[in-house]
Protein backbone atom coordinates (compact mmCIF):
# COMPACT_ATOMS: atom_id res chain seq x y z
CA UNK A 1 0.00 0.00 0.00
CA UNK A 2 1.34 3.40 -0.90
CA UNK A 3 1.44 6.32 1.49
CA UNK A 4 -0.68 8.21 -1.02
CA UNK A 5 -3.68 5.94 -0.74
CA UNK A 6 -3.40 6.14 3.05
CA UNK A 7 -3.44 9.95 2.97
CA UNK A 8 -6.46 9.93 0.72
CA UNK A 9 -8.31 7.38 2.78
CA UNK A 10 -7.86 9.68 5.78
CA UNK A 11 -8.95 12.76 3.86
CA UNK A 12 -12.02 11.15 2.33
CA UNK A 13 -13.17 9.51 5.54
CA UNK A 14 -12.91 12.75 7.53
CA UNK A 15 -16.29 13.76 8.93
CA UNK A 16 -17.85 16.96 7.60
CA UNK A 17 -16.68 20.07 9.44
CA UNK A 18 -19.52 21.70 11.38
CA UNK A 19 -19.78 25.47 10.99
CA UNK A 20 -20.57 25.94 14.68
CA UNK A 21 -17.32 24.30 15.65
CA UNK A 22 -15.25 26.45 13.31
CA UNK A 23 -17.12 29.54 14.50
CA UNK A 24 -16.18 28.74 18.10
CA UNK A 25 -12.55 28.32 17.01
CA UNK A 26 -12.61 31.74 15.28
CA UNK A 27 -13.94 33.41 18.43
CA UNK A 28 -11.51 31.46 20.62
CA UNK A 29 -8.63 32.70 18.45
CA UNK A 30 -9.70 36.35 18.84
CA UNK A 31 -10.28 36.07 22.58
CA UNK A 32 -6.95 34.36 23.08
CA UNK A 33 -5.21 37.22 21.28
CA UNK A 34 -7.08 39.94 23.17
CA UNK A 35 -7.21 38.53 26.68
CA UNK A 36 -4.29 36.13 26.92
CA UNK A 37 -1.66 37.47 24.58
CA UNK A 38 -2.29 41.21 24.72
CA UNK A 39 -4.12 41.86 28.03
CA UNK A 40 -2.20 45.06 28.72
CA UNK A 41 -3.25 46.55 25.40
CA UNK A 42 -6.88 45.66 26.10
CA UNK A 43 -6.85 47.04 29.65
CA UNK A 44 -5.17 50.25 28.54
CA UNK A 45 -7.68 50.70 25.73
CA UNK A 46 -10.66 50.02 27.96
CA UNK A 47 -9.66 51.58 31.30
CA UNK A 48 -7.50 54.66 30.83
CA UNK A 49 -9.95 56.82 28.91
CA UNK A 50 -12.98 56.28 31.22
CA UNK A 51 -10.82 56.51 34.33
CA UNK A 52 -9.40 59.92 33.40
CA UNK A 53 -12.77 61.24 32.20
CA UNK A 54 -14.59 60.11 35.34
CA UNK A 55 -11.75 61.39 37.50
CA UNK A 56 -12.06 64.85 35.93
CA UNK A 57 -15.86 65.03 35.88
CA UNK A 58 -16.73 63.27 39.12
CA UNK A 59 -13.76 64.17 41.30
CA UNK A 60 -11.71 67.13 40.02
CA UNK A 61 -14.52 69.40 38.81
CA UNK A 62 -16.78 68.99 41.85
CA UNK A 63 -13.75 69.49 44.10
CA UNK A 64 -12.53 72.71 42.45
CA UNK A 65 -15.94 74.29 41.82
CA UNK A 66 -17.40 73.73 45.29
CA UNK A 67 -19.78 71.03 46.36
CA UNK A 68 -23.27 70.83 45.03
CA UNK A 69 -22.50 73.07 42.04
CA UNK A 70 -22.89 71.72 38.49
CA UNK A 71 -21.35 69.80 36.89
CA UNK A 72 -20.59 68.29 40.30
CA UNK A 73 -23.21 66.95 42.62
CA UNK A 74 -24.50 63.44 42.88
CA UNK A 75 -27.23 64.21 40.38
CA UNK A 76 -24.52 64.80 37.77
CA UNK A 77 -22.56 61.65 38.59
CA UNK A 78 -25.83 59.75 38.32
CA UNK A 79 -26.37 61.16 34.82
CA UNK A 80 -22.73 60.53 33.89
CA UNK A 81 -22.44 56.91 35.07
CA UNK A 82 -24.64 55.24 32.40
CA UNK A 83 -23.21 57.52 29.72
CA UNK A 84 -19.67 56.50 30.63
CA UNK A 85 -20.58 52.82 30.57
CA UNK A 86 -22.18 53.27 27.15
CA UNK A 87 -19.17 55.02 25.60
CA UNK A 88 -16.80 52.46 27.11
CA UNK A 89 -18.78 49.58 25.63
CA UNK A 90 -18.94 51.15 22.19
CA UNK A 91 -15.29 52.10 22.25
CA UNK A 92 -14.23 48.60 23.28
CA UNK A 93 -16.47 46.83 20.76
CA UNK A 94 -15.92 49.11 17.79
CA UNK A 95 -12.16 49.50 18.18
CA UNK A 96 -11.68 45.87 19.19
CA UNK A 97 -13.15 44.81 15.84
CA UNK A 98 -12.42 47.64 13.42
CA UNK A 99 -8.70 48.10 14.04
CA UNK A 100 -7.58 44.47 13.62
CA UNK A 101 -10.06 44.02 10.75
CA UNK A 102 -8.55 46.90 8.78
CA UNK A 103 -5.10 45.41 9.36
CA UNK A 104 -6.11 41.91 8.32
CA UNK A 105 -7.79 43.07 5.13
CA UNK A 106 -4.76 45.04 3.96
CA UNK A 107 -2.01 43.27 2.00
CA UNK A 108 -0.92 40.67 2.92
CA UNK A 109 -4.53 39.77 3.64
CA UNK A 110 -3.92 37.72 6.76
CA UNK A 111 -7.66 37.08 7.09
CA UNK A 112 -7.18 34.60 4.22
CA UNK A 113 -6.13 31.88 6.62
CA UNK A 114 -9.70 31.97 7.93
CA UNK A 115 -11.34 32.49 4.53
CA UNK A 116 -9.74 29.23 3.40
CA UNK A 117 -11.37 27.20 6.18
CA UNK A 118 -14.38 25.02 5.43
CA UNK A 119 -16.70 27.59 7.09
CA UNK A 120 -18.90 29.91 5.05
CA UNK A 121 -17.41 33.38 4.45
CA UNK A 122 -20.00 35.17 6.61
CA UNK A 123 -18.93 33.10 9.62
CA UNK A 124 -15.48 34.71 9.57
CA UNK A 125 -16.99 38.22 9.84
CA UNK A 126 -19.73 37.23 12.28
CA UNK A 127 -17.21 35.58 14.62
CA UNK A 128 -15.18 38.78 14.67
CA UNK A 129 -18.30 40.80 15.57
CA UNK A 130 -19.02 38.34 18.38
CA UNK A 131 -15.51 38.72 19.76
CA UNK A 132 -16.08 42.50 19.68
CA UNK A 133 -19.30 42.04 21.63
CA UNK A 134 -17.44 39.98 24.25
CA UNK A 135 -14.87 42.77 24.60
CA UNK A 136 -17.69 45.31 25.06
CA UNK A 137 -19.24 43.07 27.72
CA UNK A 138 -15.96 42.74 29.60
CA UNK A 139 -15.37 46.47 29.38
CA UNK A 140 -18.68 47.27 31.06
CA UNK A 141 -17.73 44.99 33.94
CA UNK A 142 -14.35 46.71 34.27
CA UNK A 143 -15.64 50.27 34.05
CA UNK A 144 -18.57 49.73 36.42
CA UNK A 145 -16.43 49.82 39.60
CA UNK A 146 -14.76 53.01 38.32
CA UNK A 147 -18.05 54.88 37.90
CA UNK A 148 -19.21 53.55 41.28
CA UNK A 149 -16.15 54.42 43.33
CA UNK A 150 -14.27 57.27 41.65
CA UNK A 151 -15.99 60.48 42.76
CA UNK A 152 -15.65 63.41 45.16
CA UNK A 153 -16.73 62.66 48.74
CA UNK A 154 -20.47 62.30 49.12
CA UNK A 155 -21.15 62.38 45.38
CA UNK A 156 -21.60 58.72 44.55
CA UNK A 157 -23.94 58.06 41.61
CA UNK A 158 -27.36 56.83 42.59
CA UNK A 159 -27.28 53.42 40.88
CA UNK A 160 -29.74 50.64 41.64
CA UNK A 161 -30.92 47.90 39.38
CA UNK A 162 -34.66 47.35 39.51
CA UNK A 163 -34.88 44.80 36.72
CA UNK A 164 -31.89 42.49 36.20
CA UNK A 165 -33.17 40.65 33.11
CA UNK A 166 -33.80 44.00 31.43
CA UNK A 167 -30.29 45.13 32.32
CA UNK A 168 -28.96 41.92 30.77
CA UNK A 169 -30.92 42.51 27.54
CA UNK A 170 -29.75 46.14 27.22
CA UNK A 171 -26.10 45.23 27.89
CA UNK A 172 -26.23 42.21 25.60
CA UNK A 173 -27.69 44.04 22.61
CA UNK A 174 -25.52 47.08 23.31
CA UNK A 175 -22.50 44.77 23.07
CA UNK A 176 -23.71 43.13 19.88
CA UNK A 177 -24.43 46.54 18.36
CA UNK A 178 -20.91 47.76 19.11
CA UNK A 179 -19.42 44.57 17.62
CA UNK A 180 -21.33 44.87 14.34
CA UNK A 181 -20.66 48.61 14.07
CA UNK A 182 -16.97 47.76 14.47
CA UNK A 183 -17.20 45.15 11.71
CA UNK A 184 -18.99 47.57 9.43
CA UNK A 185 -16.47 50.38 9.94
CA UNK A 186 -13.53 47.98 9.78
CA UNK A 187 -14.62 46.58 6.41
CA UNK A 188 -15.95 49.76 4.79
CA UNK A 189 -13.09 52.12 5.66
CA UNK A 190 -9.90 52.34 3.63
CA UNK A 191 -6.76 51.99 5.78
CA UNK A 192 -5.73 55.51 4.75
CA UNK A 193 -8.88 56.92 6.35
CA UNK A 194 -8.40 55.42 9.81
CA UNK A 195 -7.61 58.78 11.39
CA UNK A 196 -10.86 60.13 9.94
CA UNK A 197 -12.66 57.31 11.73
CA UNK A 198 -11.64 58.87 15.04
CA UNK A 199 -12.00 62.52 14.11
CA UNK A 200 -15.19 62.40 12.08
CA UNK A 201 -17.07 59.40 13.47
CA UNK A 202 -15.98 58.30 16.93
CA UNK A 203 -15.41 61.70 18.57
CA UNK A 204 -18.69 63.38 17.54
CA UNK A 205 -20.64 60.19 18.31
CA UNK A 206 -19.12 60.00 21.80
CA UNK A 207 -19.50 63.72 22.57
CA UNK A 208 -23.06 63.91 21.24
CA UNK A 209 -24.23 60.58 22.62
CA UNK A 210 -26.18 62.06 25.55
CA UNK A 211 -23.34 60.99 27.83
CA UNK A 212 -23.29 64.11 30.03
CA UNK A 213 -27.00 64.93 29.99
CA UNK A 214 -30.21 63.00 29.43
CA UNK A 215 -31.81 63.13 26.00
CA UNK A 216 -34.92 64.83 27.44
CA UNK A 217 -32.86 67.88 28.44
CA UNK A 218 -31.95 68.45 24.77
CA UNK A 219 -35.54 69.67 24.21
CA UNK A 220 -33.98 73.09 24.74
CA UNK A 221 -32.11 72.66 21.40
CA UNK A 222 -34.75 71.16 19.12
CA UNK A 223 -32.52 70.45 16.09
CA UNK A 224 -29.94 68.64 18.20
CA UNK A 225 -32.75 66.84 20.03
CA UNK A 226 -33.75 65.30 16.69
CA UNK A 227 -30.26 64.88 15.22
CA UNK A 228 -28.95 62.69 18.02
CA UNK A 229 -31.74 60.20 17.33
CA UNK A 230 -29.32 58.92 14.65
CA UNK A 231 -26.57 58.27 17.18
CA UNK A 232 -26.32 54.71 18.52
CA UNK A 233 -24.35 55.94 21.55
CA UNK A 234 -27.42 57.91 22.62
CA UNK A 235 -29.66 54.82 22.68
CA UNK A 236 -27.16 52.87 24.74
CA UNK A 237 -26.64 55.77 27.19
CA UNK A 238 -30.40 56.20 27.59
CA UNK A 239 -30.95 52.45 27.79
CA UNK A 240 -28.44 52.10 30.61
CA UNK A 241 -30.05 55.10 32.32
CA UNK A 242 -33.38 53.32 32.13
CA UNK A 243 -32.05 50.16 33.79
CA UNK A 244 -29.34 51.52 36.16
CA UNK A 245 -30.66 54.92 37.28
CA UNK A 246 -34.41 54.64 36.77
CA UNK A 247 -34.88 57.81 38.85
CA UNK A 248 -33.22 59.95 36.15
CA UNK A 249 -35.02 61.06 33.00
CA UNK A 250 -34.56 58.61 30.11
CA UNK A 251 -35.93 57.54 26.74
CA UNK A 252 -38.86 55.10 26.89
CA UNK A 253 -37.57 51.57 27.13
CA UNK A 254 -39.44 50.35 24.04
CA UNK A 255 -37.60 52.93 21.92
CA UNK A 256 -34.26 51.88 23.37
CA UNK A 257 -34.87 48.18 22.77
CA UNK A 258 -36.20 48.80 19.28
CA UNK A 259 -33.07 50.79 18.42
CA UNK A 260 -30.60 48.33 20.00
CA UNK A 261 -32.20 45.13 18.63
CA UNK A 262 -33.23 46.60 15.27
CA UNK A 263 -29.91 48.39 14.93
CA UNK A 264 -27.99 45.18 15.66
CA UNK A 265 -29.97 43.35 12.98
CA UNK A 266 -29.70 46.03 10.30
CA UNK A 267 -26.05 46.98 10.90
CA UNK A 268 -25.27 43.26 11.33
CA UNK A 269 -26.61 42.49 7.85
CA UNK A 270 -24.84 45.50 6.33
CA UNK A 271 -21.56 44.61 8.01
CA UNK A 272 -21.60 40.99 6.80
CA UNK A 273 -22.23 42.18 3.25
CA UNK A 274 -19.45 44.71 3.57
CA UNK A 275 -17.14 42.03 4.99
CA UNK A 276 -17.81 39.72 2.08
CA UNK A 277 -17.07 42.47 -0.38
CA UNK A 278 -13.83 43.44 1.36
CA UNK A 279 -12.64 39.88 1.89
CA UNK A 280 -13.29 38.28 -1.50
CA UNK A 281 -11.75 39.32 -4.80
CA UNK B 1 -4.90 6.68 -15.34
CA UNK B 2 -6.36 7.95 -12.10
CA UNK B 3 -9.09 10.58 -12.09
CA UNK B 4 -8.28 14.30 -12.23
CA UNK B 5 -8.11 15.87 -8.77
CA UNK B 6 -7.93 19.35 -10.27
CA UNK B 7 -9.97 19.98 -13.40
CA UNK B 8 -10.45 23.44 -14.85
CA UNK B 9 -12.29 24.20 -18.07
CA UNK B 10 -12.22 27.61 -19.73
CA UNK B 11 -11.69 29.33 -16.38
CA UNK B 12 -11.95 33.10 -16.78
CA UNK B 13 -11.68 36.14 -14.53
CA UNK B 14 -12.45 39.70 -15.52
CA UNK B 15 -12.00 42.55 -13.08
CA UNK B 16 -14.07 45.68 -13.50
CA UNK B 17 -11.93 48.72 -12.86
CA UNK B 18 -12.46 52.42 -13.39
CA UNK B 19 -10.47 52.15 -16.61
CA UNK B 20 -12.84 49.48 -17.89
CA UNK B 21 -12.59 45.71 -17.82
CA UNK B 22 -9.30 43.99 -17.19
CA UNK B 23 -8.97 40.36 -18.18
CA UNK B 24 -6.71 38.71 -15.60
CA UNK B 25 -7.40 35.18 -16.85
CA UNK B 26 -8.82 34.64 -20.32
CA UNK B 27 -9.14 30.89 -20.49
CA UNK B 28 -7.43 28.28 -18.38
CA UNK B 29 -8.05 24.60 -19.01
CA UNK B 30 -5.97 22.03 -17.18
CA UNK B 31 -6.16 18.70 -15.41
CA UNK B 32 -4.02 17.42 -12.58
CA UNK B 33 -4.12 13.81 -11.49
CA UNK B 34 -3.86 12.45 -7.99
CA UNK B 35 -0.28 12.35 -6.70
CA UNK B 36 1.04 14.63 -9.44
CA UNK B 37 3.49 17.46 -8.87
CA UNK B 38 2.21 19.97 -11.40
CA UNK B 39 3.85 23.26 -12.37
CA UNK B 40 2.04 26.43 -13.38
CA UNK B 41 4.59 28.61 -15.13
CA UNK B 42 4.39 32.08 -16.54
CA UNK B 43 5.85 35.56 -16.25
CA UNK B 44 4.61 38.17 -13.77
CA UNK B 45 1.05 39.19 -14.49
CA UNK B 46 0.37 36.08 -16.58
CA UNK B 47 -2.61 35.16 -14.39
CA UNK B 48 -1.01 32.45 -12.25
CA UNK B 49 -2.10 33.84 -8.89
CA UNK B 50 -5.61 34.64 -10.11
CA UNK B 51 -5.89 31.08 -11.40
CA UNK B 52 -4.80 29.71 -8.04
CA UNK B 53 -7.23 32.12 -6.36
CA UNK B 54 -10.12 30.67 -8.37
CA UNK B 55 -9.05 27.06 -7.79
CA UNK B 56 -8.87 27.71 -4.03
CA UNK B 57 -12.27 29.52 -3.93
CA UNK B 58 -10.78 32.87 -2.90
CA UNK B 59 -11.54 34.48 -6.25
CA UNK B 60 -14.96 34.18 -7.91
CA UNK B 61 -14.55 33.11 -11.56
CA UNK B 62 -16.31 35.22 -14.20
CA UNK B 63 -16.69 32.22 -16.48
CA UNK B 64 -15.75 28.59 -17.01
CA UNK B 65 -15.70 25.99 -14.29
CA UNK B 66 -13.31 24.17 -11.98
CA UNK B 67 -13.58 21.10 -9.81
CA UNK B 68 -11.37 19.90 -6.99
CA UNK B 69 -11.77 16.21 -6.11
CA UNK B 70 -15.05 16.39 -8.00
CA UNK B 71 -16.47 19.39 -6.11
CA UNK B 72 -17.36 22.64 -7.86
CA UNK B 73 -15.22 25.55 -6.63
CA UNK B 74 -18.17 27.96 -6.74
CA UNK B 75 -21.19 25.92 -5.70
CA UNK B 76 -19.40 23.55 -3.33
CA UNK B 77 -16.68 25.88 -2.11
CA UNK B 78 -16.78 24.60 1.47
CA UNK B 79 -16.31 21.01 0.33
CA UNK B 80 -13.39 22.21 -1.77
CA UNK B 81 -11.80 24.16 1.09
CA UNK B 82 -12.04 21.10 3.32
CA UNK B 83 -9.75 19.23 0.95
CA UNK B 84 -7.14 21.81 -0.02
CA UNK B 85 -4.41 23.97 1.42
CA UNK B 86 -2.78 27.05 -0.03
CA UNK B 87 0.66 28.35 0.81
CA UNK B 88 0.46 31.88 -0.42
CA UNK B 89 3.41 33.93 -1.63
CA UNK B 90 2.42 36.83 0.65
CA UNK B 91 3.14 34.82 3.81
CA UNK B 92 -0.40 35.23 5.12
CA UNK B 93 0.49 34.04 8.60
CA UNK B 94 -1.60 34.96 11.65
CA UNK B 95 0.72 37.60 13.06
CA UNK B 96 -0.75 37.67 16.56
CA UNK B 97 -0.26 33.95 17.12
CA UNK B 98 2.90 31.98 17.80
CA UNK B 99 4.19 29.34 15.39
CA UNK B 100 2.56 26.57 17.37
CA UNK B 101 -0.74 28.45 17.76
CA UNK B 102 -0.82 29.08 14.02
CA UNK B 103 -0.81 25.32 13.48
CA UNK B 104 -3.08 24.60 16.42
CA UNK B 105 -5.80 26.97 15.21
CA UNK B 106 -5.42 25.67 11.68
CA UNK B 107 -6.44 22.28 13.06
CA UNK B 108 -9.34 23.74 15.03
CA UNK B 109 -10.60 25.65 12.00
CA UNK B 110 -10.86 22.27 10.28
CA UNK B 111 -12.90 20.83 13.12
CA UNK B 112 -10.18 19.18 15.26
CA UNK B 113 -10.43 19.31 19.04
CA UNK B 114 -7.92 21.57 20.73
CA UNK B 115 -5.89 18.73 22.24
CA UNK B 116 -5.74 16.85 18.94
CA UNK B 117 -4.83 20.03 17.10
CA UNK B 118 -1.98 20.77 19.51
CA UNK B 119 -0.60 17.24 19.18
CA UNK B 120 -0.75 17.44 15.38
CA UNK B 121 0.95 20.86 15.52
CA UNK B 122 3.80 19.56 17.68
CA UNK B 123 4.33 16.53 15.45
CA UNK B 124 4.51 18.65 12.30
CA UNK B 125 6.82 21.24 13.88
CA UNK B 126 9.19 18.44 14.91
CA UNK B 127 9.06 16.97 11.43
CA UNK B 128 9.81 20.35 9.83
CA UNK B 129 12.69 21.12 12.18
CA UNK B 130 10.82 23.90 13.92
CA UNK B 131 10.36 22.23 17.31
CA UNK B 132 12.54 24.77 19.08
CA UNK B 133 10.76 27.71 17.38
CA UNK B 134 7.25 26.82 18.47
CA UNK B 135 6.78 29.88 20.67
CA UNK B 136 8.28 32.34 18.21
CA UNK B 137 6.20 35.00 16.48
CA UNK B 138 6.37 35.32 12.71
CA UNK B 139 8.85 38.21 12.70
CA UNK B 140 11.30 36.21 14.80
CA UNK B 141 11.63 33.56 12.09
CA UNK B 142 14.05 33.60 9.18
CA UNK B 143 12.55 33.65 5.69
CA UNK B 144 13.20 29.94 5.27
CA UNK B 145 11.76 29.01 8.66
CA UNK B 146 8.65 31.04 7.95
CA UNK B 147 8.13 29.28 4.63
CA UNK B 148 8.59 25.88 6.30
CA UNK B 149 6.12 26.88 8.98
CA UNK B 150 3.55 27.85 6.34
CA UNK B 151 3.97 24.49 4.60
CA UNK B 152 3.72 22.64 7.92
CA UNK B 153 0.58 24.63 8.72
CA UNK B 154 -0.88 23.78 5.33
CA UNK B 155 -0.54 20.07 6.10
CA UNK B 156 -2.32 20.09 9.48
CA UNK B 157 -5.64 18.89 8.10
CA UNK B 158 -4.21 16.35 5.62
CA UNK B 159 -5.21 18.20 2.43
CA UNK B 160 -5.78 16.20 -0.73
CA UNK B 161 -4.34 19.00 -2.83
CA UNK B 162 -1.59 21.38 -1.80
CA UNK B 163 -1.30 24.68 -3.70
CA UNK B 164 2.07 26.39 -3.50
CA UNK B 165 2.27 29.91 -4.85
CA UNK B 166 5.94 30.77 -5.47
CA UNK B 167 7.20 28.67 -2.55
CA UNK B 168 10.87 29.62 -2.81
CA UNK B 169 10.71 33.30 -3.70
CA UNK B 170 12.76 35.55 -1.46
CA UNK B 171 14.63 32.93 0.55
CA UNK B 172 18.34 32.19 0.60
CA UNK B 173 19.87 29.25 -1.35
CA UNK B 174 20.44 27.16 1.79
CA UNK B 175 16.81 27.47 2.87
CA UNK B 176 15.71 26.78 -0.66
CA UNK B 177 17.64 23.53 -0.71
CA UNK B 178 16.03 22.58 2.61
CA UNK B 179 12.59 23.45 1.25
CA UNK B 180 13.27 21.37 -1.86
CA UNK B 181 13.96 18.39 0.39
CA UNK B 182 10.63 18.99 2.08
CA UNK B 183 8.80 19.17 -1.25
CA UNK B 184 10.55 16.05 -2.55
CA UNK B 185 9.50 14.14 0.55
CA UNK B 186 5.90 15.34 0.32
CA UNK B 187 5.70 14.34 -3.31
CA UNK B 188 7.27 10.99 -2.48
CA UNK B 189 4.48 10.37 -0.01
CA UNK B 190 1.94 10.89 -2.77
CA UNK B 191 0.84 14.44 -1.99
CA UNK B 192 -0.82 16.10 -4.98
CA UNK B 193 0.88 19.47 -5.47
CA UNK B 194 0.20 22.36 -7.82
CA UNK B 195 3.04 24.86 -7.73
CA UNK B 196 3.57 28.18 -9.42
CA UNK B 197 7.17 29.20 -9.73
CA UNK B 198 9.43 31.76 -11.28
CA UNK B 199 12.25 29.30 -11.09
CA UNK B 200 12.24 27.09 -14.18
CA UNK B 201 15.07 25.02 -12.78
CA UNK B 202 12.79 24.29 -9.83
CA UNK B 203 9.97 23.32 -12.17
CA UNK B 204 12.23 20.96 -14.14
CA UNK B 205 13.49 19.48 -10.91
CA UNK B 206 10.07 18.59 -9.50
CA UNK B 207 7.27 18.72 -12.00
CA UNK B 208 6.56 15.89 -14.39
CA UNK B 209 3.92 17.98 -16.10
CA UNK B 210 3.49 21.72 -16.39
CA UNK B 211 1.36 24.38 -18.00
CA UNK B 212 2.89 27.52 -19.42
CA UNK B 213 0.54 30.45 -19.20
CA UNK B 214 0.88 33.95 -20.50
CA UNK B 215 -1.61 36.81 -20.85
CA UNK B 216 -4.21 34.74 -19.02
CA UNK B 217 -4.10 31.76 -21.37
CA UNK B 218 -2.57 28.31 -21.31
CA UNK B 219 -0.05 28.25 -24.15
CA UNK B 220 1.01 24.67 -23.55
CA UNK B 221 0.22 21.96 -21.05
CA UNK B 222 2.31 18.83 -21.28
CA UNK B 223 5.03 16.78 -19.66
CA UNK B 224 8.12 18.85 -18.97
CA UNK B 225 10.05 16.61 -21.37
CA UNK B 226 7.58 17.30 -24.18
CA UNK B 227 7.62 21.04 -23.44
CA UNK B 228 11.39 21.04 -23.65
CA UNK B 229 11.24 19.10 -26.92
CA UNK B 230 9.07 21.89 -28.35
CA UNK B 231 12.10 24.12 -28.22
CA UNK B 232 13.18 22.09 -31.24
CA UNK B 233 15.82 20.02 -29.52
CA UNK B 234 18.40 22.74 -30.12
CA UNK B 235 21.36 23.05 -27.79
CA UNK B 236 23.90 25.79 -27.31
CA UNK B 237 27.58 24.82 -27.56
CA UNK B 238 30.02 27.34 -26.05
CA UNK B 239 33.72 27.13 -26.85
CA UNK B 240 36.41 29.21 -25.14
CA UNK B 241 39.90 29.81 -26.61
CA UNK B 242 43.09 31.28 -25.20
CA UNK B 243 42.46 34.49 -27.14
CA UNK B 244 40.01 36.19 -29.57
CA UNK B 245 39.02 34.23 -32.67
CA UNK B 246 37.60 35.38 -35.98
CA UNK B 247 34.92 33.51 -37.97
CA UNK B 248 36.37 34.97 -41.17
CA UNK B 249 39.20 32.47 -40.76
CA UNK B 250 36.79 29.51 -40.99
CA UNK B 251 37.92 26.93 -43.51
CA UNK B 252 35.66 26.32 -46.50
CA UNK B 253 33.03 23.63 -45.91
CA UNK B 254 32.39 24.60 -42.29
CA UNK B 255 28.84 24.05 -41.08
CA UNK B 256 26.21 26.77 -41.48
CA UNK B 257 25.52 26.80 -37.74
CA UNK B 258 29.12 27.64 -37.00
CA UNK B 259 29.11 30.40 -39.59
CA UNK B 260 26.09 31.96 -37.80
CA UNK B 261 27.76 31.63 -34.38
CA UNK B 262 27.81 34.43 -31.85
CA UNK B 263 31.44 35.46 -31.16
CA UNK B 264 32.31 37.36 -28.01
CA UNK B 265 36.07 37.87 -27.70
CA UNK B 266 37.52 34.46 -26.92
CA UNK B 267 34.19 32.65 -26.67
CA UNK B 268 32.01 31.29 -29.46
CA UNK B 269 28.34 30.31 -28.91
CA UNK B 270 26.86 27.97 -31.49
CA UNK B 271 23.18 27.05 -31.56
CA UNK B 272 22.72 23.69 -33.23
CA UNK B 273 20.50 20.67 -33.51
CA UNK B 274 23.47 18.37 -34.15
CA UNK B 275 26.25 19.05 -31.64
CA UNK B 276 28.17 15.96 -32.73
CA UNK B 277 30.98 16.77 -35.16
CA UNK B 278 31.17 20.34 -33.96
CA UNK B 279 34.25 19.67 -31.78
CA UNK B 280 36.49 19.03 -34.80
CA UNK B 281 35.28 22.20 -36.49
CA UNK B 282 35.91 24.25 -33.36
CA UNK B 283 39.45 22.95 -33.04
CA UNK B 284 39.97 23.75 -36.73
CA UNK B 285 38.71 27.30 -36.14
CA UNK B 286 41.25 27.65 -33.33
CA UNK B 287 44.21 26.49 -35.40
CA UNK B 288 43.12 28.69 -38.34
CA UNK B 289 43.44 31.75 -36.08
CA UNK B 290 46.43 30.49 -34.05
CA UNK B 291 44.41 29.87 -30.89
CA UNK B 292 44.03 26.89 -28.69
CA UNK B 293 40.64 25.54 -27.59
CA UNK B 294 40.59 25.60 -23.78
CA UNK B 295 37.05 24.61 -22.87
CA UNK B 296 33.78 23.53 -24.42
CA UNK B 297 30.35 23.24 -22.77
CA UNK B 298 27.01 22.07 -24.09
CA UNK B 299 23.77 23.41 -22.57
CA UNK B 300 21.03 20.85 -22.86
CA UNK B 301 17.60 21.96 -24.10
CA UNK B 302 15.69 23.42 -21.17
CA UNK B 303 12.30 24.72 -20.14
CA UNK B 304 13.80 28.16 -20.54
CA UNK B 305 14.22 27.50 -24.27
CA UNK B 306 10.67 26.15 -24.43
CA UNK B 307 9.36 29.20 -22.66
CA UNK B 308 11.20 31.50 -25.02
CA UNK B 309 9.87 29.55 -27.98
CA UNK B 310 6.24 29.76 -26.76
CA UNK B 311 6.03 33.28 -25.42
CA UNK B 312 8.69 34.99 -27.47
CA UNK B 313 10.35 36.38 -24.38
CA UNK B 314 12.71 35.27 -21.68
CA UNK B 315 11.16 33.97 -18.51
CA UNK B 316 12.31 36.67 -16.16
CA UNK B 317 11.36 39.49 -18.49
Amino acid sequence: MSASSATHAVARAAPPVRTGRVFVAFVARDLRVVFRKQPTAFLTRVLVEPLTRIFVFSYVLPSVSGRGQQPGGSSFSTVLAPGMLATSMLFAGVLGVAMPMIGELTYPKTVQDRLLTPAPVWAVGAARAVSGAVQALVSVLLVLPIVMFVHAPGQAPDIHVANWPLLAVVVLFGSVLSGVIGLWLGTAIQPAHVSALFGLVMMPAMMLGCVYYPWASLAAIPWLHMLVLLNPVMYLSEGLRAVLTPGAAHLPLWAVLLALVGGSAVVGALSLRSFRRAAMD
Amino acid sequence: MSEAVIAATGLRKTYRTRQGEREAVRSVTLQVRSGEFFGLLGPNGAGKSTTIGMLTTLVQPTGGSAHIAGFDVVRQSREVRRRISLVHQSNAVDRELSVRENLEFRGRYWGMGSRGARARADALLEQFGLGDRRDALFYQLSGGQLRRMLIARALVHHPEVLFLDEPTVGIDPHSRAHLWDVLRELHGRGQTILMTTHNLDEAERFCRRAAIIDAGQVLACDTVGALVARAGGRVTVSATYDGPVDLAALPAGSSAELRRADVREATVHVVTEKPEGLLGELIALGSATGRQLLDMTTSRPSLENAFLELTGRTYRA
